[in-house]
Formats: C-alpha cells, sequence, structure tokens
C-alpha cells in the first residue's frame, strides 16, 4: 500500500522536493510498514528510515506527525504543517483519519485549491470511504489508495472457522487494493 | 442430602446444556476502535456474514472499544473475550506490542488471528495468520 502511494506520488512529481507523513500511534504496525514502503519506494532505497534528500525528497522538520488516530487532531495537524511550510511539495496521509472529518478537512484543503490545481502541493491519502472519494472528485487529493474492510470482515469468519477445525490456512492472507484518482474516480472501486 | 445433590447437580447441567444449544459460538472481530469510519465498514463484512449463515453453529461479533485511542481498553476487550472463551478472535491490535505481550501471559487456547494489522514480525508465532492489506509492498 505505501509502494503505490510512492508510486502515484512520483507521477505528480518526479524531481522529488519536501514531503510530509502523517501516521497513526508510533506502535501501530500496519501504518508503521506502510510508511515503510513508501520511504523505500520514493527513494529508491530499502530500509530508508527518513527521507533526507534520497530520491530527491526530504522529510521536513516536524514530521511525521502522529495523529494518535484521532481525526480532530489530524485535521489540525494539516492546517498547521501546510499554514507553517508554504514550500510544502506533498503531505501523505498514510491513513485517512483527516478526511473521516470532512468539514474539518474540506475547510483546509479549500484553502489549498489553487497550490492542489497547480501541483504545487500534491496530497496522497489512504482508503476510499464515501467522505474520502467525496474530497478525491472535489480535487481536494490527488490519489486514494484503499483497502477493502469490508472484505476483511466479511471473510474473517471463514478464516476462524478454518482454524477451529485445525485446517490449514495459508499466512498471510492479503486483500486487495483499489487505485482512485481524479480521473477514474468514478470506477476506480471493487464492486 | 446426597440425593438432593444430585439432584440439583443434575438439573444445573441440563439448564447449561440448554443455554450452550440455545446459544451460538462466538467468532470476535475486535478492532481497534469503533469511533472510526473504516472499521464500521469492516464490521459491516462481519454482519453479512450472520445474514448468509443464520444455519451456522457460529455467529460474527463485531467489537472494539469506544476510541480508538483506548489502546489499553481494547488489550483487556481481548484478554475478556479470551476469559469468557469465545471460539475465535480476529484482533487489528492498536499497540501492537502490548497485545503480544497480553497474549503471551493468556495463552489463549481458541485460535487468535490479526486482521488489518498485525503484530509485530517478533510476536507473529501468537497468532495463526493476518488477514489484511500488505501494507509494505504489494505486488500487482
Amino acid at each position: 500500500m505505501g509502494v503505490l502511494m510512492a508510486k502515484h506520488l512520483a507521477g505528480h512529481k518526479p524531481k522529488g522536493g519536501k514531503v510530509c507523513l502523517q501516521l497513526g500511534n508510533v506502535a501501530a504496525n500496519n501504518i508503521n510498514e506502510r510508511a515503510a514502503g513508501f520511504r523505500d519506494t520514493i527513494s529508491g532505497q530499502k530500509g530508508t528510515e527518513r527521507l533526507t534528500g534520497q530520491g530527491g525528497w526530504t522529510e521536513i522538520d516536524g514530521c511525521p506527525l502522529y495523529t494518535n488516530d484521532d481525526i480532530a487532531t489530524a485535521n489540525q495537524q494539516l492546517a498547521d504543517i501546510t499554514g507553517a511550510h508554504p514550500d510544502l511539495d506533498a503531505f501523505i496521509l498514510v491513513g485517512g483519519w483527516a478526511q473521516f472529518g470532512p468539514e474539518a478537512y474540506s475547510a483546509t484543503t479549500t484553502a489549498l485549491e489553487p497550490k492542489l490545481k497547480a501541483k504545487d502541493l500534491v496530497i496522497i491519502a489512504g482508503d476510499t470511504l464515501p467522505p474520502q472519494m467525496d474530497a478525491l472528485k472535489a480535487g481536494h487529493s490527488h490519489a486514494q489508495v484503499g483497502q477493502r474492510p469490508f472484505e476483511m470482515g466479511h471473510r474473517a469468519p471463514d478464516v476462524l472457522i478454518q482454524l477451529i477445525k485445525g485446517e490449514a490456512v495459508k499466512d498471510p492472507l492479503y486483500t486487495g487494493l483499489d487505485e482512485c484518482t481524479q480521473e477514474n474516480a468514478e470506477s476506480c472501486l471493487a464492486k | 442430602m446426597k440425593k438432593l445433590l444430585i439432584i440439583l447437580a443434575a438439573a444445573g447441567l441440563a439448564m447449561s446444556a440448554d443455554v450452550a444449544l440455545a446459544q451460538k459460538k462466538t467468532l470476535a472481530v475486535v478492532v481497534k476502535g469503533l469511533d472510526n469510519p473504516f472499521f464500521t465498514v469492516l464490521g459491516n463484512g462481519c454482519k453479512k456474514w450472520n445474514e448468509e449463515h443464520p444455519d451456522s453453529e457460529y455467529e460474527c461479533l463485531y467489537t472494539g472499544p469506544a476510541l480508538t485511542s483506548d489502546e489499553a481498553g481494547e488489550v483487556q476487550l481481548v484478554a475478556d473475550l479470551i476469559a469468557k472463551g469465545v471460539a475465535g478472535i480476529a484482533i487489528s491490535p492498536s499497540n501492537a506490542p502490548a497485545m503480544a505481550s497480553m497474549l503471551k501471559e493468556k495463552k489463549p487456547q481458541m485460535p487468535i488471528m490479526t486482521i488489518d494489522a498485525d503484530l509485530q514480525p517478533e510476536d507473529r508465532g501468537l497468532r495463526k495468520t493476518y488477514l489484511g492489506t500488505e501494507n509494505t509492498r504489494w505486488a500487482c
């Protein structure tokens, strides 16, 4: 998932620039793996702990930001960092938190519209829930990489029953991803 | 007196058997927090499974702490489900190391898997499998 976020960013900003990653909490394994996938791909170097110019990308001071999975905090951070760093080239919502508060997210990104339209600032975000797709269609993000939470919840009981019966189960079992851009926003989601 | 005790014990056994028959076995899906709309969609998948399997001996239970920020609450919730003896548990751990240390201590007998988020690499022996997104890489 982090790899796809990096690919979309590279498509918009091939030369690199200044970037800020927004993460969840320090102990969330899935979000940290996603950030690792993003950094490794955008830098072209496996095991990149922080971007300091690799692949043309530098993480600005004060980033990554940790939201502690709080929607209000996530939006405050987005407003603060884009306000304090007008030269920021990319903001990566490694998880979708800020967009889960559509009013606050819209207020911040509406103020940034000229920069978003000119792609001076590129926003790439995780997940494709309805308010996030609305943000994408409004031009308030450039790409959304969506997980399939319904599939996860729907398959889990069958996997647990297999485990209870002692049947062999593959490890890991991956669910798919949907890649949504402003161009394919109407048709990108798995049915 | 002895006879009476036997009768009482037999009645107790019969009652608990009735309760067991009436109740389905629980497959618990524990998410980081019920306040995140991502997990609401995950819970809808669990509910859909119940609708599709009305005659199953199992039922899917979607649960989690009210707030995603309540990492300790999530660990306690899973510990309670283990103590209750549910049939199986799928966990999206908010604080992966804290969840792992509880699992090490409780040594659950029922199958444990992770969903959406995994344990740290060194703790993966504590769960049978991971179901969710490939976060680091994705082979197209």
